[in-house]
Formats: C-alpha cells, sequence, structure tokens
C-alpha cells in the first residue's frame, strides 16, 4: 500500500481509522473496518486500500507508481450500452462513418443500467437477463428482417444457389457487428447455417436467419476484451488492433470505428503512442464525442437526482427540477465548448455564467433580471454569486432534502468526488436524530451535535464543515440570506484537500480553492480513469494514473490530452488472464 | 386439433370452462375480454393428471399502505398517533385478535376473511430513503449502493420471490413472472435474483402477452418456426461456449446469466409447444402499451398472470405498482376515482404530503383496487381444482408497500396483508397479529420484536422451501426464523 500520501491526507487517513473506532463501539452489528473510509478515493482496492510501504509519489497526493508493478484489466467483455447498439446496427445501412456524424435513434433491446458502484460505464453491471433475452431476439429478428428488405431494394440479393455471393453479404454484415473480421472457425459455423437456412426458409429468409444469428451472438453483444494470444513475460497481453479500434472508438464516441479507424486496425496501424494519439485527437474532435463526455459528466456530478428529491408545490411553485437538469446539461456544454481544451476542470468548478431562462429564473435569484417567458440563455450571475457546478440550482437541489438544505450530503459529495475521500453510509441500527428545530435554531446549530458526539464526528468532520460553506443557497439553489431569523453563515472549512484544513467563506471561495488543488485534479482524473475503463481502479493502475494526470496538467487541463495518456496506458491496452 | 398434453411437469386440472362463462368467471375488465380467446384456448386443453404443487404471490404499491389510516382496524383506532406512540404505547397482545372490523381497502377479499391474516409492526429498518426502500422490501437486505436510493437500487440480495422461485419454479415453464410499471422506464426497483442482480419485471403489456403466450398465437407454422429457432439457438449457444472458454470466472458469469436466459426461452418454448394449441386465436384487440391508464393495464397484467397461474406456466409470480420513488415515480389512477372526491380532480392523488384528510380515502381506493384484482385472482383459482383441492387452497397471496407503514417510512413496523394458507401451513385465521417493538417501553414485549424477513421464512417455509434465516446477506438482521404466531 502506498503509504506516503500528503501529510493532511495521511492525518486525515488516520483520522477516519479513529471514527470507525468511534463507531464500532456504538453500532450492534456489520459494520467492518473493510467499510472504513479511504483517503484513497478508489472503490475498495484502490490506491491506498491495502497495507504496505511505497515509495514517495512522483507528484504527490493520491498516485504511487511503484517500480516493477504489473497493471492491466483482466480480460472482459463488457455488454453495449443502448447508444453503443443503435450505432452499431446503424453501421449496416449507413457505413460505418454515419454514427459519429449524425445522432442515430434506433430501438435498442436494452434499458439503462441502474448504476452499480460509481458509474454506469462499469463492465460488471452489463448482463443479459431474461427479460432483456426476449427483446434482444425481437429486435435482432427485427434488424435481420429490415436488412434484407434493404439490400433487396437496393438490388444487392444474391441469385438462387448462389451461396458464395450471400455469404460475402454475411461477411460484410459480420464485420462491422462484430468490429473485426470473421475466424474461420466461425466462417465454417455460418456457411453451415446459411446453407440450412436458405434450405429450410428460402433464399432472403435465409440469409435473415444468418443475419439474426449475427446479431444474437455474443462478439456484437458484447465489447469483446481478450488480447492476441501471445502473452508477454508478466502473463499480459495486448489488445488486437481491432480490439484497440473498439475500445477507442466505443469510448469516445458509443460508435463502433469508423472507416478511418477500420482501416487502421486493418494495417495493425494501431500499434504505437502516436498512431493511437492520432486517432484520439481525430476522433475527439467528431460531434459524437461531446454526448459521451457529457454523459461523464452527468454521471460524475449527479446532478439529474433533483429530479428524485420531492419538493412541494405549495412552497415552492416555481420549482421545475427537469428544466433546472436541462439547464445544467446545457450549462455543461457551454463550459466544454469553452473550457473543454483549456482550463477543464477549473471551468468546471469556476465557470462563472449561468444558463437560465425565465421559468427558472427564481432559483438562480434572476427573476428581474430574465423575463419569464425568456428561452434558455448564458448570463452572468451579479456579485460572483453563482461561480461553477457547486452553485448549479439542479446540483444544489439533488443534495438536498425536501424542505431543507443538506449540509451533510453536499460536503459529502465534495470529500468523495472532488478529494477521493470515500465515506461509509451510515450504520446500520444508527438512527440519526438531530435535536428539535426551534425557530431561532439554524441547521449549523443542530449540526453541532455531530462535532460533540463521538459516534459521529470522525467522520462527519469530514462532510459538515465542507457542507456548511453551501448555506448561503436554500433547498432549491436560491441564494438566502438568513435563516432562522438570523443572517445566515457560510463560513466552512475545506477539510483533506492540500492544505489540512483551509476556511472559506461562501461556494465561491470554495469552489476557486478546489480549482487551484492538485488532488482535485488527481481525484478528477481517477473518476475518468474509472468511467472511461469501465472499473474501479486497483494499485497497480498508480503509474499510469500518475502518467494520464502529468498529461491533463502539463496540457492545462486538455481533456483530450488526459484520455490520450489514459487510452495509451497499460491498464487499458493490456489484459491479463 | 390433437388431444391436449399435459403442462410440463407441474400439472393443471383444469375447470371445464366454456369460453362465456370463462369470461365471467375471470371477472376482469380489459384484461380478460384481450386474451378471451387465448385464455379459453389454454385452459381447455390444459387437462391432465392431478399434481398438486404451491403457489406465492407478492404485490406490492409504492407510497406505503399507511399504518393507522388505512391498516389499523377502527377498533383499535385509540393506537392511531405517531411512530413514537407505537414505540411506547403499543399493548396488543400476541396471538391477535379476529374480533376487529376489515379495514375498508380489504373489502373485496371479506369472503376470504377466515384465511387470511393482517400482520403488523415487523421490522425492516434498513438503510434507505424515506420514500422507498426499494429492493428492500423484499430482500430485507440494504443496497450496496445508496446514491441511487431514492431511484431503487442496485439490489442487495435476493428478494423473496425469487428465493421461493429457486425452489418451486424450477419445473415451471416460468420460474416465476414478474410485473408491474411506474412512470419511469426502469421500473425494475423490486425484485432481485441475488446482490446486485436485479430481476426484471414486465412494464409493457404487449411484451408480457408475447412473452408468455406469443409463441402459441403466432401464425407462423409451429414446426417450421421450430426448427427455424432451433439453429438461431444452438448457433448463439455455440458461440457462448467458445468465448466462455477464454474468460475468468467473474467474466463467465455474465455468459452464464445470458445462458441461463437463453436456456430458460428454450424451456419456456418448449412447454408452450406441449400444449399442442393447433389454432390459437389472436387477441382480438390489441393491448396498447401506451395506455396510459394504471387501471387497464394492471387489469390485463393481472388476468395474464393469474391465467399463468391456472395453466400451471408458473408458480410464482410478483406484481409492482407504482413502486420506487413514491412522488415522481407514482402514476395518478384515473379510472376509480369516478364517483368519489376525487372525481373533479381527474384523477386519485397519491403524493402523500395532503394529510389524512385526503391521503386516507386516495390511498383506500388505490390499495382496494389492487386487493380487487387479487381478490379476481383468488375468484378463478378458487375454481380450479388440482386433486382434491383448489389451487388457492395451495396457495398465498401477499400484499404490502415497497415503502413499508407511510409515505415517509421509518421501517419501525411494516403493515402486511397475508391471504391463503398454503395447503395449511399457515395459520390464516382471521386475525389481527401485532408484533411489539423493539424500541417498546411495555416491560412484557420487550425482546419480542421480529423482523420481516422472519415473515418472508415463515412464507417460504410454508410454500415448500425451508428457510431458517431469510435476509441475512446484508449488513441487517436479527432473524430467527418462522414466525411460531404465522406457520402451522
Amino acid at each position: 500500500m502506498p503509504m506516503k500520501f500528503l501529510d493532511g491526507v495521511l492525518k486525515l487517513r488516520i483520522g477516519i481509522l479513529s471514527c470507525v473506532a468511534a463507531c464500532g463501539g456504538v453500532i450492534p452489528n456489520g459494520y467492518t473496518e473493510d467499510d472504513a473510509p479511504t483517503a484513497s478515493g478508489g472503490d475498495r482496492g484502490g490506491e491506498g486500500s491495502a497495507g504496505g510501504a511505497s515509495p514517495a509519489p512522483a507528484s504527490g497526493g493520491l498516485f504511487t507508481c511503484e517500480r516493477g508493478s504489473v497493471a492491466a484489466t483482466p480480460k472482459r467483455i463488457w455488454r453495449l450500452s443502448p447508444q453503443q447498439y443503435s450505432n452499431t446496427v446503424e453501421t449496416l445501412w449507413g457505413g460505418r462513418d454515419r454514427p459519429t456524424k449524425a445522432n442515430v435513434e434506433r430501438p435498442s433491446p436494452f434499458d439503462d443500467e441502474p448504476v452499480v458502484d460509481r458509474f454506469s460505464t462499469f463492465s460488471r453491471a452489463h448482463l443479459i437477463s431474461d427479460l432483456a433475452f426476449g427483446r434482444v431476439l425481437d429486435s435482432a429478428s427485427r434488424v435481420a428482417n429490415e436488412y434484407v428488405r434493404y439490400l433487396h431494394a437496393q438490388h444487392r440479393s444474391c441469385p438462387t444457389n448462389d451461396n458464395v455471393c450471400a455469404f460475402a453479404v454475411v461477411q460484410e454484415a459480420a464485420e462491422k457487428l462484430f468490429r473485426r473480421p470473421l475466424q474461420p472457425v466461425e466462417d465454417d459455423q455460418y456457411k453451415k447455417l446459411l446453407t440450412e437456412g436458405r434450405a429450410l426458409l428460402g433464399d432472403e429468409q435465409g440469409l435473415a436467419l444468418v443475419i439474426e444469428s449475427l446479431l444474437l451472438a455474443p462478439s456484437f453483444l458484447y465489447r469483446v476484451e481478450l488480447g492476441r494470444d501471445e502473452l508477454d513475460d508478466t502473463g499480459r497481453t495486448r489488445l488486437s488492433s481491432y480490439e484497440i479500434a473498439s475500445a477507442i472508438s466505443y469510448s469516445l464516441t458509443d460508435a463502433p470505428p469508423d472507416e478511418a479507424l477500420w482501416k487502421a486496425a486493418q494495417a495493425n496501424a494501431l500499434s504505437t503512442a502516436d498512431d493511437i494519439r492520432a486517432q484520439v485527437q481525430r476522433l475527439a474532435s467528431l460531434p459524437a464525442h461531446r454526448n459521451t463526455v457529457m454523459l461523464f459528466l452527468k454521471e460524475y456530478f449527479r446532478h439529474s437526482m433533483a429530479q428524485d428529491v420531492f419538493k412541494d408545490d405549495k412552497q415552492v411553485p416555481f420549482h421545475d427540477a427537469a428544466l433546472l437538469i436541462d439547464d445544467t446539461d446545457r450549462w455543461l456544454a457551454e463550459v466544454y465548448e469553452q473550457t473543454g481544451r483549456d482550463q477543464f476542470l477549473k471551468g468546471l468548478l469556476t465557470f462563472d455564467q449561468v444558463v437560465v431562462r425565465g421559468k427558472t429564473a427564481p432559483n438562480y435569484n434572476l427573476e428581474k433580471e430574465i423575463a419569464a417567458d425568456a428561452a434558455p440563455k448564458l448570463v452572468r450571475a451579479p456579485d460572483n454569486q453563482r461561480v461553477g457546478m457547486l452553485a448549479q440550482p439542479s446540483f444544489l437541489t439533488a443534495l438536498s432534502h425536501s424542505e431543507a438544505t443538506d449540509p451533510v450530503r453536499r460536503g459529502r459529495f465534495v470529500a468523495e468526488n472532488l478529494l477521493c475521500v470515500d465515506i461509509p453510509e451510515l450504520p446500520i441500527g444508527l438512527v440519526p436524530e438531530l435535536p428539535e428545530a426551534t425557530a431561532e435554531s439554524t441547521l449549523r446549530d443542530r449540526l453541532k451535535q455531530h462535532v460533540e458526539d463521538d459516534s459521529c464526528k470522525a467522520c462527519h468532520k469530514l462532510m459538515d464543515p465542507i457542507g456548511l460553506g453551501f448555506e448561503g443557497y436554500d433547498h432549491v439553489g436560491r441564494i438566502r440570506a438568513t435563516e432562522g431569523g438570523k443572517p445566515v453563515n457560510t463560513q466552512g472549512v475545506l477539510v483533506g484537500a492540500d492544505v489540512q484544513e483551509e476556511p472559506f467563506e461562501g461556494v465561491a471561495q470554495l469552489a476557486q480553492k478546489l480549482g487551484d488543488s492538485s488532488l482535485v485534479s488527481q481525484c478528477f482524473v481517477r473518476h475518468g480513469f474509472s468511467y472511461w475503463l469501465g472499473r474501479a481502479t486497483e494499485d497497480s493502475d498508480g503509474c499510469a494514473l500518475q502518467a494520464v494526470h502529468d498529461a491533463f496538467v502539463k496540457s492545462g487541463q486538455d481533456h483530450v490530452a488526459l484520455l490520450t495518456s489514459l487510452f495509451s496506458s497499460e491498464p487499458f491496452l493490456l489484459r491479463r488472464p | 386439433m390433437s388431444k391436449p398434453k399435459p403442462l410440463g411437469s407441474s400439472v393443471v386440472r383444469c375447470a371445464p370452462f366454456t369460453r362465456r362463462s370463462l369470461l365471467e368467471r375471470l371477472g376482469f375488465g380489459a384484461g380478460a375480454a384481450l386474451l378471451a380467446p387465448i385464455t379459453q384456448s389454454l385452459l381447455s386443453q390444459a387437462q391432465g393428471a392431478t399434481q398438486t404443487r404451491k403457489c406465492a404471490v407478492f404485490a406490492l404499491c409504492g407510497n406505503g399502505l399507511h399504518a393507522t389510516w388505512n391498516f389499523l382496524p377502527q377498533e383499535f383506532n385509540k393506537y392511531e398517533a405517531t411512530e413514537k406512540y407505537f414505540n411506547t404505547k403499543w399493548d396488543m397482545r400476541l396471538p391477535g385478535t379476529t374480533t376487529y372490523t376489515l379495514p375498508t381497502f380489504l373489502e373485496p377479499v371479506k369472503r376470504w376473511r377466515d384465511r387470511m391474516l393482517l400482520i403488523d409492526g415487523l421490522e425492516n429498518k434498513i438503510p434507505r430513503s424515506q420514500h422507498s426502500a426499494g429492493y428492500g422490501a423484499l430482500s430485507c437486505t440494504a443496497s450496496p449502493n445508496d446514491a441511487a436510493a431514492e431511484a431503487g437500487g442496485p439490489p442487495g440480495g435476493i428478494t423473496i420471490d425469487q428465493h421461493i422461485a429457486q425452489g418451486i419454479g424450477k419445473n415451471t415453464a416460468h420460474k416465476s413472472i414478474l410485473f408491474g410499471f411506474n412512470k419511469y422506464k426502469e421500473t425494475n426497483t423490486i425484485f432481485a435474483s441475488g446482490r446486485d442482480k436485479p430481476q426484471p419485471n414486465f412494464v409493457n403489456p404487449n411484451e408480457m402477452f408475447k412473452t408468455l403466450f406469443g409463441s402459441i398465437t403466432g401464425g407462423e407454422g409451429l414446426q417450421k418456426a421450430n426448427a427455424r429457432q432451433r439453429l438461431l439457438l444452438d448457433a448463439m449457444k455455440a458461440d457462448i461456449a467458445r468465448l466462455q472458454r477464454e474468460l475468468a470466472p467473474e467474466e463467465k458469469r455474465k455468459l452464464e446469466v445470458h445462458l441461463a436466459a437463453v436456456e430458460d426461452f428454450e424451456r419456456q418454448q418448449a412447454s408452450l409447444l406441449n400444449l399442442k394449441c393447433d389454432a390459437p386465436i389472436a387477441p382480438a384487440v390489441d393491448i396498447n402499451a401506451k395506455v396510459s391508464v394504471p387501471e387497464d393495464i394492471l387489469e390485463s397484467m393481472w388476468s395474464m398472470a393469474t391465467l399463468a397461474l391456472a395453466c400451471g406456466m408458473t408458480n410464482v409470480v410478483g406484481m409492482a405498482c407504482n413502486t420506487g420513488m413514491s412522488h415522481q415515480r407514482f402514476v395518478p389512477f384515473r379510472r376509480i376515482h369516478v364517483g368519489t372526491q376525487f372525481e373533479a380532480g381527474g384523477s386519485v392523488p397519491g403524493h402523500g404530503h395532503e394529510g389524512r384528510s385526503l391521503q386516507k380515502p386516495a390511498m383506500d381506493l388505490i390499495h382496494g383496487f389492487n386487493i380487487g384484482l387479487i381478490a379476481k385472482m383468488i375468484g378463478i383459482l378458487s375454481l380450479i381444482k388440482e386433486g382434491d383441492r383448489t389451487i388457492w387452497d395451495n396457495m398465498v397471496a401477499v400484499y404490502t408497500s415497497d415503502n413499508g407503514e407511510a409515505h415517509h417510512n421509518s421501517g419501525v413496523r411494516w403493515p402486511i396483508v397475508v391471504l391463503g394458507n398454503a395447503g395449511g401451513a399457515l395459520k390464516s385465521d382471521g386475525r389481527y397479529l401485532a408484533y411489539p417493538s423493539r424500541g417498546t417501553k411495555v416491560e412484557a414485549e420487550k425482546g419480542k420484536w421480529r423482523p420481516l424477513a422472519d415473515l418472508y421464512s415463515t412464507l417460504a417455509t410454508a410454500v415448500g422451501v425451508p428457510t431458517t434465516a431469510f435476509g441475512t446477506g446484508g449488513v441487517y438482521q436479527t432473524v430467527k426464523g418462522p414466525l411460531p404466531e404465522v406457520l402451522a
């Protein structure tokens, strides 16, 4: 285990272990040290989660590059997402370039996956259950018949008994659907099926049967990442050029390889870092890429959860969570356009304009400035009132109660997602009860119990001091001046960042401090790494994470530099049994 | 038309319905009309040897089954109070009483009053949002990720329906039939076959119809279709087997799930083909998936599930209506409000913040409607004999909410209705049974609290899946096994 964290982080970790000891004393069962919060920021098994000494990290903070560490991802399969399914099917008609150029809307048999662990991309979550299987069957049948009709309309039907012609059609479809040429054993299998199918069902229906079979094959339904046959002396194998092409393409555009990438794979021209860099730079400039970044940011900031927090119409009649989420989605797109290639993370945390419309203006305290019927537009809020993602009303609503703010969850979000402190769930059997509210008491007053009660404070001291700095915003994101008749107190303390404890006043100041923090950029890289690699980080990923972070920082926070480095890394390219 | 063959290993002796009498006895509205032709075809042909089996039905509706507003018999109104009152003053005594007025929403099942239990006080205190326990309602385990708690996932362990299905669903075409709906597509927030393994439920009546009865009603010649399907499935299984050899165990698991789905499908098809329905008639009316009237969707799905139970296609049924986050996911009911105080508003509200004066009658209507559909199912199954008993004689049906005792649920008490005695294995004798809370101040009641998981162990045991400790996969639980007050 890498032991040499920054001083503040090390102290933090010690504090957390104390927290577990304290909590363990009052919680009846099932709460072990394994559940302890760690400063590693990874999922269980992330850096810093296991014991052992190690050299000091080169760039300090979350990552340690241990000499001799052997990084790789297990051989795996990864079921296509709904969009990936649609885009891949679309290549049958539109060709390989179409999905990266146009928005494909084609039915998919898959639903959006429930989020298991941190991100929806985590490959282990993607299964084909019995109910999904029925839909896969239906979809395959529909697509196959549609494709055969399309071939017929294009005068590309094969003459009766011409199995050579028919198999050429199968091969072409298979290469698009499998994202690789057919293997010899598959050649034999599909030739046999074609012969049997045409005999049983006739020429066109026989062909449709084989196309349907391709659409039911795991090589289509899953992204298959097995690597080549030969192993290196550490027991790892590199992905084949076709697998690399698919991995890069689906990661960057949610689509299978376009024509240029396909040709590069055919020519085995994805073997060097320069080869990969050129392809990543090219694909990152395509319109489809922006969508994948937006999906990452949505899951990273989780502002869509605003829709799941009930608000009473009588209390906040203007509040419309769906519109607020849409505002933030548009805002993220704007930040991406303006800062995606330069100071991206800092832009996300400190961009000082907002997207607002007439119907959402009250949440932004801009009802006087924005006409009630105004369409969404980019404006600068006065007095630095809305700086960065943390001041977005959708985000603030998502981390609120129905009728009150929730400093604990707001603080926890920052701790976990920006500082990579992993905080365990509320222990079973512990019923959190704050002192009764009075007309004069503020939430800050009532939360004092968290620092007075031993069973609470070890964990809450990592969340509450940060979250209380958000108290200038109410439960739907409006700026407020008073609470309980008293002037609202927006003082907070940033715990667990580069400096152990750093006071701040309000969210704008917090955002600036976070935007300047090396630890925050490392944490961002860690989450990006997990999202695009589709798994939690491991100890052996330290060198790769460090290299990706260095590339991100040196480029001035260019997200394409981050992805280029990530897609050239050993965990991305190598597989272990 | 060839002579009908027995349906799988679990054979149903169906009553000799005429089409007309069947419709009358089904008693469903839209659903029955849509399914009448196929119903007749199936039931009339599913004759065979007698072999009894046990069945279990789990039905949940969101927004809470309010412990005092809806569930508590009027004689016990003195107990109607806050959770705190419940903790300190509750002095109902086991083994319960049968002298009470049936709560309003249970009117449709009053004829089976002596074969039901109303159980209150069981604890299911797992971490969750206050608006839904999600999978925890039936699994009694905590989700491994509370980030999406309001949105329902992921499951912390197997749910009781699937636990039972693993035992008594092994030899049926469908190990279980799960259905339901809510506002969002991702309605799958209730059923699970294990930790991190959500078990999807039908949300689309069309898809449910096609899966359950499609191969019988298809226009293609059955033999040719079967041969075609055989070619496809064999090719697919060969592909899966080839890939499986190259993967590590964790990755193989994905293909195992995939392969299990293929095999389930094959089993279903084989089982249905064995029915030898030579000329099945397609439904007269297409079931429109976009119907926004919850009552219609539920009626059609319940009628299909009832038919599947009647014909031995499954032994386990699960229904989840408006489950999950009980604000945004709760679809207003739009038919049952007619003639009530809610008619002017156009629907029955279900949000839960309206207070007793609105919320009690609203939820009485909604729960009453759901119970009415269960009553119709029981009515039909009580007419179909298996051996010397009816299917109803050998089954148990459970009705509760994924949100426990209220719109804002605490998990301290979990009202639940148990219908049926599973062939005499349950002491379902009409009692109102209240377990003391963990925090009771009544000296004689201390330590007698029991978790909901123990009731689930009881039910599983009663239907032939002996279970001593259900719901222990998570961090929660001091389980003690089946409840002696319930298990015969």
